[in-house]
């Protein structure tokens, strides 16, 4: 019977414990899912590359706000949940031993249903009904149907969220006065932040757009729907971005051979992210009327303040490589980075992802100051931004992760022969957003809107000088995009090859051993209700007042808007 | 009672000997990181301020 | 819970920085009001063009080098799409949806805000520069975003 809780002894002493066979089943379907939708986003965005640089023009039956949505819905809302999904599931059958037949069932539940959403979902897409892109502002209206597959895509999540809480807290009744393994500690605060950051999407589909979008209320709160949206929309990036950060602190460190920093300061960044990764949703929302800049301001200071868990772990991961390294006979100031795997794929690919993370970071920093943000609010700056933080930082880091996750879960080899495929795939996909990603920030500044077909403004000076530029180019932003799907494809045939071709045979599942400073870790970072409740305390403060005025001093509501998206 | 003294300062120096082993080249790094971000922020305020 | 002495240092130096962002930040937009466009006013976007100022859209002098712009923001124009300023003016651009969401943007100007139905957001700006300055709308309004847009004459 492999389906037992593993103890804290255990799981110190045995690092070649395996995912229990049926977890890995519920890991691997989400892991089919995930990378589906990553090529079909991906070929998406490829077509969009080229329409934009007036390369092509798509045929007529195909809409250019379609293959956006279809681009923002499959890779940043259902790749990226359904890799998260698998990568959790994974690892906390791997860290606090498998799952009980009901917590897997209660998964399983919550995949069929949120896959039923992604379907559905899909269909409406598909059927050009529901082009509102992945944000789905009101008062464009899609198909009513659509606003129940997002339900039904939220739900799905919370019932996998609640299974991977359950499996924890059984974990914790078994192994009392135990400190909760790193992986199981950090799967909870994601899985937590989760559900709360759904709470204001699931008011406003639940509450505003589904009434609305089949009738039964006439009229919209719009500056509500946006500011519920934003409070779940900054959140879903730390979603996003969390179980990255779960891999550099707990995965990275057994790649390259040593092991974490400090534990008790990763548990901190967690929490940090727990409470301040919410209350900040107006950063989205400068812009816009109806918002005070008194509250404007006081969410910019708490975004700043999210900015600190990231200084932190700037500081632990590196630090982790530097003392592995010297541990391993490097020397000098800089020379002990010679000891690091380069030449493995495991470990360079979120390499790659980390060393992007600092533009990216700093591109967020920019984004969230305020009256600043005018310069580059909507443009391509912004697209730029957040195909480096998601689609560079997140997916390297995911990508990194599958190399070694999904033999580890089909029984197959991690080969030379992959680890040189990844290697490729990894150069080609940073140097593909170099080219994408640095034009869109810089033709941004220059006022190049983003989410916006081919156009030239009828020939306006302004406009023209988008396709004119060295490197500020739709050109380079489309060469970009090419190369990015060159890699997408060879990422999907590493998808296959690990699937079903690979030798069989055995893969680890890199877990690092406790940091040495494990054991002084303050209890107190364990306990979730004061978390939770410090969480909501700083949401109430960000948010009670300017929502009171939204629904109190509301102008008339606005009708639906479904005619415009076709 | 000096070697006690030795003793404890030991003790005391071990627990963080690990941690305080050389970051250098972590603190190089990490300070790197902060003047890009300083940098690159002055140079949006300052486009900020220009288009005003 | 230890801090390694770099570790102190450059959160120091990291914290440092953010709150001197703050502070710059601060200054500009309590100090010297340059604050994100942030207009508290309301209407009835189902009725815009009969409600003041947008039942006459267009260009209204305020004094010798000032102007108010009054234009609505609508799938897929902008009413009026051209107004035109003497070098010099400083135009206070007053802009509300008769839609859906929209944006009034300038193009390598700060003037770069959402318009939301209901309500009526504001920016100014003074062209020092001749020539034709385009504005765009740069939030997805429907299949034809791309073609909605507007000019500034400023002679």
């Amino acid at each position: 019977m492999k389906n037992t809780t593993l103890t804290v002894n255990e799981y110190t002493l045995d690092t070649n414990v395996k995912v229990a066979p049926k977890d890995a089943a519920l890991s691997l379907a989400h892991i089919y899912v995930a990378f589906i939708a990553f090529i079909i986003g991906a070929l998406m965005g490829l077509l969009q590359g080229l329409v934009r640089g007036g390369l092509i023009e798509l045929p007529s039956w195909l809409g250019y706000y379609q293959i956006l949505t279809v681009h923002g819905v499959l890779l940043a809302l259902v790749f990226t949940t359904y890799f998260i999904f698998a990568f959790l599931f994974a690892g906390v059958s791997r860290t606090l031993g498998g799952m009980s037949n009901g917590i897997r069932r209660v998964g399983w539940i919550g995949f069929w249903i949120t896959t039923i959403g992604t379907l559905l979902a899909a269909w409406l897409i598909l059927l050009g009904k529901a082009s509102v892109l992945y944000t789905f502002y009101a008062p464009l209206q899609a198909h009513p149907f659509y606003y129940i597959a997002l339900t039904l895509f939220i739900v799905g999540t919370w019932i996998a969220g609640a299974a991977i809480l359950a499996h924890y807290f059984c974990w914790k009744k078994t192994n009392k006065e135990q400190k909760t393994p790193l992986f199981g500690y950090m799967a909870t605060a994601t899985i937590i932040l989760w559900i709360i950051a759904c709470l204001g999407v699931a008011a406003t589909v639940l509450f505003q757009m589904i009434p609305w979008a089949f009738g039964l209320t006439d009229k919209i709160n719009v500056l509500l729907s946006r500011t519920l949206f934003w409070y779940f929309g900054h959140p879903l990036v730390y979603f996003w971005l969390l179980p990255a950060y779960m891999a550099w602190y707990v995965c990275i460190p057994k790649i390259i051979g040593g092991k974490l920093f400090s534990d008790s300061l990763a548990r901190l960044a967690f929490v940090l992210f727990l409470l301040f990764s919410i209350p900040v949703g107006f950063h989205h929302q400068l812009m816009e009327a109806g918002v005070s800049e008194f509250w404007k301001f006081v969410q910019t200071i708490l975004t700043f303040t999210v900015i600190v868990p990231s200084l932190m772990t700037a500081f632990s991961i590196f630090g982790t490589f530097e003392q592995t390294a010297r541990a391993k006979g490097g020397s000098g100031v800089l020379s002990w980075l010679g000891k690091l795997p380069w030449n493995d794929v495991r470990f360079f690919a979120p390499f790659m992802g980390m060393v992007i993370f600092i533009p990216a970071g700093t591109g967020g920093v920019i984004n969230a100051s305020h009256q600043m943000n005018a310069v580059i609010h909507n443009t391509l700056w912004v697209v730029g931004h957040f195909h480096l933080t998601v689609g560079s930082t997140v997916i390297l880091t995911f990508f990194g992760t599958s190399y070694w996750l999904i033999p580890h879960l089909t029984g197959r080899k991690f080969t030379p022969f992959l680890n040189r495929l990844g290697m490729l795939q990894t150069w080609l996909w940073t140097i593909g957003m170099f080219f994408m990603s640095g034009s869109m920030h810089l033709m941004g500044i220059l006022g190049a809107p983003r989410r916006t077909a081919y156009t030239t403004y009828q020939n306006h000076a302004t406009a023209l000088a988008w396709f004119d530029g060295m490197f500020t180019n739709y050109v380079t932003v489309a060469i970009g995009a090419a190369i990015l799907t060159i890699a997408a494809g060879l990422m999907f045939y590493n998808f296959i090859y690990m699937t079903w071709l690979a030798p069989k045979g055995e893969t680890a599942f890199p877990i690092s051993e406790p940091a040495s400073d494990t054991s002084t870790t303050p209890k107190i970072l364990e306990n979730w209700k004061l978390w939770i409740g410090i969480a909501a305390l700083l949401i109430l403060f960000a948010y009670t007042i300017p929502v009171y005025n939204m629904i109190v001093h509301a102008p008339p509501g606005s009708p639906g808007f479904n005619y415009l998206i076709n | 009672m000096a070697r006690n003294n030795t003793n404890l300062e030991t003790n005391k120096d071990i627990v963080p000997a690990e941690l305080e082993s050389s970051l250098k080249g972590t603190f190089i790094f990490v300070m790197l990181l902060g003047l890009f971000i300083v940098g690159s922020w002055s140079a949006m305020f300052w486009i900020f301020l220009d288009r005003m | 819970m230890h801090l390694h002495r770099y570790e102190k240092i450059w959160l120091a130096f990291g914290i440092g920085s953010l709150v001197v962002f703050l502070t710059l930040l601060g200054i500009t937009a309590f100090g010297f009001g340059h604050h994100p466009p942030s207009h508290m006013a309301i209407v009835n976007s189902q009725n815009l063009r009969n409600e003041a100022p947008f039942n006459k859209p267009g260009l209204q002098q305020i004094d010798k080098t000032t102007y108010q712009a009054n234009i609505i923001a609508m799938a897929f124009a902008f009413s009026p799409n051209k107004i035109e300023v003497p070098v010099g003016s400083t135009v206070r651009f007053n802009v509300s949806s008769a839609d859906v969401v929209h944006s009034f943007t300038i193009p390598k100007t700060n003037v770069n805000f959402m318009v939301t139905p209901g309500h009526v957001n504001m920016a100014e700006h003074t062209f020092t520069e001749p020539g034709t300055y385009l504005v765009l709308c740069n939030e997805y309004c429907g299949s034809g975003h791309h073609s909605m847009q507007m000019a500034i004459e400023v002679k």
